[in-house]
Order: structure tokens, then C-alpha cells, then sequence
């Protein structure tokens, strides 16, 4: 007791030295008048208490007053180290509110001043030095990192001197600065940056449809790549500051509220605060404009190249390919340089609609016109004009018009349909790495920016399916004028020969018969010799042998016209053309045992040569026309329920029973009783 | 794997203030937030909707009615299958602005995107927009129409159950199971008449049509070449052939809807 009486005494004789003064008031504060007061015995002790409270609360408030004042005079004196003595001292007196409050004030005030000599440098900044192209983005960048050092360096004295809990009063105050700093810079930016007359520039091309002849007052979009740099450099800046804020707060509030349901609600609520703060909706204010002249700047430059499109000799593709998808490129690989998701996810789909709208569209109308059908018998000369129509448009003049036109249209036709497979892959890799580069440049996503990205992102996959739509729109356009008129006479030719091969067994057993009779000869001898001659009917084979021929020539006149894949698709389409043509001329064909088995190697031979220039899948299409040979060339019917316990049939029991039907030899009762 | 029978997304737009986040968020959380501030850019929401029994799920994008985010908002119109425009039924002004929304929706969406005009803030006393004048601008842009409330979730729900509603049902008629056979439909315009869908498109060979949907009762092909071929049914009776449909169109194919 007597001890409290001392403190308080001394608390008081030595109001001039500020720490101790304070320190004793802090005891004092802390100490609880009334219980004092009960324990004191006599009354005239009690009285004397009173009287010293009174002159405590007097000291305390003098002392408040002195310390408040003396902080002042350091700030005005700029005197750094009595600023931090006397902000020190607020909370022993319980004011941490007045004093972080007069803090930041004081830290307010020295951005402010900074800012203003920023300003002053960076517009005095002569147009050719060095970091002028980026003096705003610096300037701003000043700005944040400036925040976040006072913060960084000030953070410890608050914590140890008014404890943890207190960050989020001085950032947003600091952040209230930070936005008026930040709206000065930015309005500075646009004035210097011609920034409003740009927009507005690019906003009337944009809205207008963008005419065939630009407007007057329309950019060139080359001119736009510094300030694009520029304005995704400053926002990206803002979000560094903003992500460090947000970061060091919350980090506050876990070290002061253990009470997880307290600390979210102020965490939201310094959110929604920061979310609506002016900083956030300037930057996102530049983040528009950046997005329109970024959308400009992507359609503007595609028209450009598009209008510069060429075929190089050689190349399987136009420059339009390449083109496009490097402009694309460049335009989403800023927008996330910008950090800002909603830039990000609007050039998504901005590049999502130009790769529909002009390229879809654009070879879907080139695939329209059609392949020409060539009116050449010979497949050389047509495939010689054919790789040679670049030269031939450019001569125009010496060859008829007719041919050049058509010649041209095979040309364009041929581009659109590698364009179109090329540009498949160029979304997929563009995919790839754009995934890529927002999931290093773009961390910390909350769950909805996440969603927001992904979904934009995932509509860019899907133009593939859109683009892959017309690949198999080009590729049946040339299955009906280029594949399917040149595989009709090769397969005529079927028909003109006899698999009922009647005549030449009967002819060979004659003659057999006359030699063998005298001589006495055996069966097997017999056979060999009717082998022999069954040998020398297929060397003279004239349909296989001509069909593949021609179907090597065929091929032969695309391979260096077609991109790897298209020429896939291509031989693809070719081969399921001669199984279709030849499987409807065996309908119309007999057979006798003989002719089944001739049927039956020209199959091979044709099915082993297709299968050698074409991939596992196109095989698919050739098991039907195998399986009818494999039936043709059976000995009897009943050898039929032997195949179908090791084969599954891709001929329906109806397709069967009409194959069987062919072989002159076999009954037709017998096949309709077939168990299938 | 979520799984949902269809995803679709449904793009808010109109101008600043008339309620679209308010909208959203009563449909997505069942809240009216009070104090909600301007939409900066754009907002992102999912909620999954039974309709029939089905899982659909409806991707809710709430744009910024403000100018300067415009060309962000755009960019999000051509991919949508709803456009919701918003306005204010105690606000001229919002009403005044739809022209010009309907423009963009002309120059950025899609053709086939479902039109919804929404006059929301009904609970308010001071109603500038009698209902049919709303009523009467939505059927004169062939858009379908609703007053909603936010605030009291008035029509909230039916809103986007209707939209969820009406995108499954046109979505199961362009793409029947199993698909249409024979031939690539390559950019098919699907036009409604009254219950009929007509879908029309640039052919060039004999398709064969193979539609197996439980909802259609009957189905013609017109195959088209010039002119229409007289041997088939042409559509059903009751609905011509829109002629500057069939034109330009090589085949026409009718779908009626029991
Ligand atoms: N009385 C009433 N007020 C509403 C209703 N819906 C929204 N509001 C109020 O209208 C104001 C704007 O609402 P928001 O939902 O933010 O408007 P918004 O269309 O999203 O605006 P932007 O995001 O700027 O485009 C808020 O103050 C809401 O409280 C409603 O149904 N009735
Ligand atoms: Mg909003």
C-alpha cells in the first residue's frame, strides 16, 4: 500500500521526465481507484488518497497534453527520433488510438511530400530519357513500395509499444493517402498519357464496326504497345502493394484474435473495405482502358496481317497461321503481365472471338467454294499443275483463265484446310503455356478468380472442336469432288472382269484332261497344274495392280500439298472410298469357287497395300470388304459357322447371307438355313 | 466430376445500380446485401438448378453496369447462352439506355442467345415504368420479360429457373442423342415457330436424319437444291417455310415439339 503511495507520489515529482512520468501513470491507470479507497483504514488516509488521485488525474492529463504537444513540435522540427519517443508514450497514458492516429498523420504527411517531388520529376522528365516510357508506371511504383517500406519499418515499434492488433487502423489510413496519392499520379498519367483521347479514339473504331478505311483519329496499334506496357506494368504494381497489405493485416489479426469467427468477420470487413477503396477502382478504371486498347490493339493488328496473308513457297500453310496466334499470344501473355484476372479472362475471350469469328469463319468460307474437280486423265500433268499453281497465278496472263482460276481456287482451298488443322495445334499449345504463365505469374487467386480463369481459359480449348468441324468439312469436300469421281473407274474395272471364272477352269481341266489321260497322272498332279495356271490369270491381274497404282498417284499428288494430319485424314477418306465403291461392286459381281479365291488375294494384296500407307484406324474400314472375301472364298457353306466362332462379323446375318449369295456354287436354300 | 447434364451461362447486363448483383446474389445466397457496392469488372457465380429431375448448372456472370468496364463486360456476350438486361422500374433513365444495350447485344452476342428484359426493383413505391411498358418493349425485341424484386425475391427465383428451363429444352433439340447423322451440320441456324424448330443449313448430299428425342412427334426433311423438293412434307401443317429462311438454305429440316 505504502508502495502505491510512493509510485504515485514520484509519479507525480517527476512529471518532466516523459517516460517515467508516463510509466507511473500507466501504474496508475492501471491501478483500481475504488478498491484502494475500501482498503484504506482511517479516514483521514482515505481523504489523503482522494486528494492524491485528484492530483493524479490532474498530472495525467497535463502530461497527456505535454506529450501531445511535444510530438507535434518533433513533427513540425521533422525531429525523427522524438516522434518516435513520444509516440512511444501514448499508449502508457491508454491513448493508442490518438497516437496511432497522430503517427500516421505524420506518415501520411511524408508520402505526401514524396509523391509531390515524384510528380514534379517525372513530368519534368524529358521525353528521351531513359525510363520515360515507363515514368508513370515508376512513379507509381514509388508510391506503393514507399507505403509498404513505412509500413515494413514501422510495423515493429507499433507492435512493441501499443501490441499486436493495431496494423489494420494505420494501413487504412495509410491506404485513405495512398489513395489520394494514387488518384493525383493517375490523373497526372492520363493528362500526359493522352490517355482519354486514346480511349475514346479506340472506342469509336471499336463501336463503329471498324470501317474498311480507318478513321482519322484511330491509333496505329504499334504506337499502343509502350503505353499497354506501361498501364499492365502499374497495375500489376497495385496488386503487388495491394497482395503485401493484405498480408502483413491479416497477419495482424491472427497474432491478436485467437477467435477464429472474430477474426474472419474483421478480415472481411477490412476486405470489403480494401475491395471499395478508390486505389481499387482506379486501378480497375485502368485495367478497362487497358482492356479496350488491348482488344484494339489484337483485332487491328490481325487485320493487318491478314492483309499482308501469303503462301511462301513450300509451306503448307499461309502467314496468317503463325501470325495470328503470335498476336494472340502477345496481347493474353500482357494482359498477364497485368496481373489482374479480369484483364486476363476479357482478352481470353476476346482472342476466343477472333479466332471463331475470323478464322473459323474465315476457312470455313475458303472450304465452301470447294475443290475444283480436275478435268485431267492423267494424274501426273494434273498433280505437275497442281504444284505448280503459285508460279501459274503469278504468270496469269499466259494460261487459259479457266484452268488459273480453278487452279487458285484448289490452291486457296488446299491452304484453308492446312490453316485450319495447323491452327488446331496452335491452340493447344497456346493453351498450354498460357496455363502455364498464370499459374506462376498469377498466385494467390481467390477461389473465384480461379473459376473466372478457368472457364475462360476452357472456352479457349474448345475452338478446337469448332476448328475441327472444319477440318472434316474441308476433308469431305475433297472425299466428294477430289476422291470419290477418281476411285469410280478404278473400281469399274472390277466389274469388267469375271470372278465366275468358269471359263478358264474349263479350259485348264480340258487340257489337263488330254495331257493326263495317257500319261496316267495323279490327282496332286492335276492340281499343281491348275494352280499354275491359276497363277498366270492373277499376274495379269488388271484390277488390283491398276487400282493401287492409281491410288498411289493419287496419294502421291497431295503429299507434299497436305500437312501431315490432313494427309492422314486424307488418306483416310481415300481408303474408306475404295472399301465403300468396292464393296457395292462385289454386289454386283458372281463368284465361282476360283473367282472367290482370286477375289480373295486381290483383297489381300489391296488391304496389305492401304494398310501400309494408312494408320491402324482406317484399317477398321477395310475389315468388312476382307470378311466378304474370307466368305467368297470358302469351300463350303458350312465352313461358315467355323469363322464366326473365332470372328466377330462387321456384316450383319442379312450382309452375310447376301455375300454367300454371290458363289454360283452355293445353294441358296443352304444359306438361307445358316444359323447366323 | 460434377455432374450435370448441362452448364450454361447466363451474362447480366444494364446499367449501373439496377440491382444485377442484388439479383444474383438473392438467387445465389438467398440474401439481399445490404449496402452493396458497385460491381468493379466482373463477378463470377455458380448454381446448380434441378430441372426435370436434371442436374443444369447455370454460370452467373454479373457485369459492371458502369461504361469503363465496358469492353471486360463485352467480351463475355458472345459466349453466353442467356443475356439478362436490367433495369429499374423507378428509373427512366435505365429504361431509356435499353436501345442502346440492345445494340451491343447485337453487335457482340450470339444470334441464337435467349433474351430475358428484367424490370427489377418492384417492391418500390416509386415506379416510373408501368409494367406493360416493359411487357411491350420485350415483345417488341422478341425478348422474353419479368419484373423481379431483389429485395422481397419476387420472381428471383422463377427468373433464372425459366432461363435454366428454357436453355435445357433448346438445348436438347439441337443436339438430339443420337446426333443428326449423314451430314455435318456445319453452321446450323436453329429458328423457333410457335413449337416448331426449323433448323437450316448448307448441304450438299441426301442426308439421312436419324432423331430420337421423346419429345418429337414429327420431323420432315426438306432437302434443297435451288428450290424445295415437292416430294417431301414440307414442315406441318399450320407453318409455312419461312421463305427468306429456306432461300440461301440447301437443307431445311422441321421439328415439331409435342
Ligand atoms: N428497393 C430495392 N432496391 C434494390 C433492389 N435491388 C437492388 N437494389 C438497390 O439498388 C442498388 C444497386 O444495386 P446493385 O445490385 O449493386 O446494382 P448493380 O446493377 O449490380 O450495379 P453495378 O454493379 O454498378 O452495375 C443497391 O443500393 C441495392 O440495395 C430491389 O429489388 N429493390
Ligand atoms: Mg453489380
Amino acid at each position: 500500500m505504502l508502495a502505491a503511495y510512493v509510485d504515485l507520489k514520484k509519479a507525480f515529482d517527476s512529471v518532466h521526465h516523459y517516460e517515467t512520468a508516463a510509466a507511473h501513470i500507466h501504474r496508475f491507470l492501471a491501478m483500481d481507484e475504488t478498491l484502494l479507497l475500501h482498503t484504506t483504514d482511517s479516514a483521514s488516509k482515505a481523504e489523503n488518497v482522494e486528494t492524491w488521485f485528484d492530483r493524479l488525474r490532474q498530472a495525467e492529463k497535463e502530461l497527456s497534453s505535454l506529450i501531445t504537444h511535444k510530438f507535434d513540435e518533433a513533427v513540425k522540427r521533422e525531429d525523427m527520433a522524438s516522434v518516435d519517443r513520444f509516440f512511444k508514450l501514448f499508449p502508457l497514458l491508454k491513448k493508442h488510438e490518438e497516437g496511432l492516429k497522430k503517427f500516421t498523420t505524420y506518415l501520411c504527411a511524408k508520402i505526401q511530400e514524396s509523391t509531390a517531388q515524384n510528380l514534379a520529376s517525372a513530368q519534368n522528365l524529358g521525353p528521351r530519357e531513359k525510363r520515360s516510357h515507363v515514368i508513370w508506371a515508376d512513379t507509381f511504383t514509388l508510391l506503393f513500395e514507399g507505403i509498404a517500406r513505412t509500413i515494413e519499418v514501422r510495423q515493429p515499434i507499433i507492435e512493441t509499444y501499443y501490441g499486436p492488433g493495431h496494423l489494420s487502423l494505420v494501413v487504412e489510413m495509410l491506404q485513405r493517402e495512398c489513395d489520394r496519392q494514387a488518384g493525383r499520379v493517375g490523373s497526372e498519367m492520363r493528362k500526359h498519357r493522352r490517355l482519354d483521347a486514346v480511349v475514346s479514339a479506340v472506342r469509336n473504331s471499336l463501336r463503329f464496326g471498324g470501317g474498311r478505311e480507318p478513321r482519322a483519329d484511330q491509333p496505329d496499334p504499334r504506337d499502343l504497345d509502350t503505353l499497354l506496357g506501361e498501364l499492365t506494368l502499374i497495375n500489376a504494381r497495385a496488386e503487388l502493394y495491394l497482395r503485401f497489405i493484405r498480408r502483413r493485416v491479416t497477419a495482424d489479426f491472427e497474432a491478436s484474435l485467437p477467435v477464429a469467427a472474430e477474426r474472419e468477420k474483421k478480415e472481411a470487413e477490412f476486405e470489403g473495405r480494401l475491395s471499395q477503396s478508390q486505389l481499387v477502382c482506379d486501378m480497375a478504371v485502368i485495367v478497362g482502358d487497358y482492356t479496350i486498347l488491348e482488344q484494339f490493339y489484337l483485332n487491328e493488328s490481325f487485320k493487318k496481317a491478314l492483309a499482308m496473308d501469303t503462301v511462301e513457297e513450300g509451306a503448307h500453310t499461309s502467314s496468317i497461321v503463325d501470325d495470328a496466334f503470335y498476336i494472340i499470344k502477345k496481347s493474353i501473355r500482357r494482359s498477364i503481365a497485368s496481373s489482374s484476372v479480369d484483364g486476363v479472362c476479357a482478352m481470353l475471350n476476346h482472342a476466343v472471338t477472333l479466332v471463331e469469328t475470323q478464322l473459323v469463319e474465315g476457312f470455313r468460307q475458303t472450304l465452301r467454294k470447294g475443290f475444283p474437280a480436275q478435268g485431267y486423265l492423267d494424274l501426273n500433268q494434273a498433280y505437275t499443275v497442281l504444284q505448280s499453281s503459285l508460279q501459274s497465278t503469278l504468270q496469269a496472263g499466259k494460261i487459259n483463265s479457266t484452268t488459273t482460276d480453278s487452279d487458285a481456287l484448289r490452291q486457296a482451298f488446299l491452304t484453308a484446310l492446312n490453316n485450319t488443322g495447323t491452327s488446331m495445334c496452335h491452340v493447344r499449345s497456346l493453351y498450354a503455356s498460357l496455363e502455364d504463365s498464370i499459374n506462376s505469374a498469377m498466385v494467390g487467386l481467390s477461389n473465384t478468380a480461379r473459376a473466372k480463369l478457368d472457364s475462360c481459359l476452357n472456352d479457349l480449348k474448345t475452338t478446337t472442336g469448332k476448328l475441327a468441324m472444319v477440318v472434316e468439312f474441308g476433308i469431305s469436300q475433297l472425299r466428294a469432288t477430289a476422291v470419290k469421281p477418281r476411285v469410280k473407274p478404278w473400281v469399274d474395272i472390277f466389274n469388267t472382269i469375271s470372278h465366275d471364272i468358269q471359263e478358264v477352269l474349263v479350259m485348264a481341266l480340258e487340257a489337263l484332261h488330254e495331257e493326263a489321260k495317257p500319261l496316267g497322272l495323279e490327282v496332286s498332279w492335276l492340281k499343281t497344274k491348275v494352280q499354275n495356271q491359276f497363277a498366270s490369270y492373277e499376274a495379269n491381274d488388271p484390277f488390283s495392280q491398276t487400282l493401287m497404282v492409281q491410288v498411289d498417284g493419287l496419294l502421291g499428288s497431295f503429299t507434299s500439298l497436305l500437312t501431315e494430319e490432313n494427309y492422314k485424314a486424307l488418306v483416310g477418306v481415300l481408303v474408306s472410298e475404295v472399301a465403300e465403291q468396292l464393296e457395292k461392286a462385289v454386289f454386283k459381281s458372281s463368284f465361282n469357287r476360283l473367282g472367290g479365291l482370286q477375289f480373295d488375294r486381290e483383297v489381300r494384296a489391296i488391304v496389305g497395300y492401304l494398310s501400309q500407307v494408312s494408320e491402324w484406324g482406317v484399317r477398321e474400314h477395310l475389315t468388312r470388304l476382307t470378311q466378304m472375301a474370307t466368305l467368297l472364298n470358302l469351300e463350303s457353306i458350312a465352313e461358315v459357322s467355323e469363322y464366326s466362332s473365332t470372328t466377330t462379323w462387321r456384316l450383319t446375318p442379312s450382309e452375310m447371307r447376301k455375300v454367300l449369295q454371290l458363289r454360283v456354287d452355293f445353294k441358296a436354300d443352304e444359306i438361307k438355313r445358316l444359323k447366323l | 466430376m460434377e455432374d450435370y447434364k448441362f452448364l450454361f451461362k447466363v451474362v447480366l447486363i444494364g446499367n449501373a445500380g439496377v440491382g444485377k448483383t442484388c439479383l444474383v446474389r438473392r438467387f445465389t445466397q438467398g440474401l439481399f446485401p445490404p449496402g452493396q457496392g458497385a460491381t468493379i469488372g466482373v463477378d463470377f457465380m455458380i448454381k446448380t438448378v434441378e430441372i426435370e429431375g436434371e442436374k443444369i448448372k447455370l454460370q452467373i456472370w454479373d457485369t459492371a453496369g458502369q461504361e469503363r468496364f465496358r469492353s471486360i463486360t463485352q467480351s463475355y456476350y458472345r459466349s453466353a447462352h442467356a443475356l439478362i438486361l436490367v433495369y429499374d422500374i423507378s428509373s427512366q433513365p435505365t429504361f431509356d439506355c435499353l436501345p442502346d444495350w440492345l445494340r451491343e447485344i447485337e453487335q457482340y452476342a450470339s444470334c441464337k442467345v435467349l433474351r430475358v428484359l428484367v424490370g427489377n426493383k418492384t417492391d418500390r413505391e416509386d415506379r416510373e415504368l408501368p409494367t406493360h411498358v416493359g411487357e411491350e418493349f420485350a415483345h417488341r425485341h422478341n425478348m422474353y420479360f419479368i419484373e423481379t424484386s431483389a429485395k422481397e425475391a419476387d420472381n428471383v427465383e422463377k427468373l433464372f429457373i425459366e432461363i435454366a428451363k428454357e436453355l435445357t429444352q433448346a438445348q436438347e433439340c439441337c443436339f438430339p442423342h443420337p446426333p443428326l447423322t449423314g451430314f455435318e451440320l456445319m453452321t446450323p441456324t436453329f429458328v423457333f415457330f410457335g413449337r416448331s424448330l426449323f433448323v437450316v443449313d448448307t448441304l450438299t448430299r441426301t442426308a439421312k436424319l436419324e432423331i430420337c428425342h421423346p419429345k418429337m412427334c414429327q420431323m420432315s426433311l426438306c432437302l434443297q437444291q435451288g428450290k424445295l423438293d415437292q416430294n417431301l412434307p414440307v414442315a406441318h401443317g399450320g407453318y409455312p417455310l419461312p421463305r427468306s429462311r429456306a432461300r440461301d438454305a440447301r437443307l431445311v429440316v422441321v421439328v415439331v415439339w409435342l
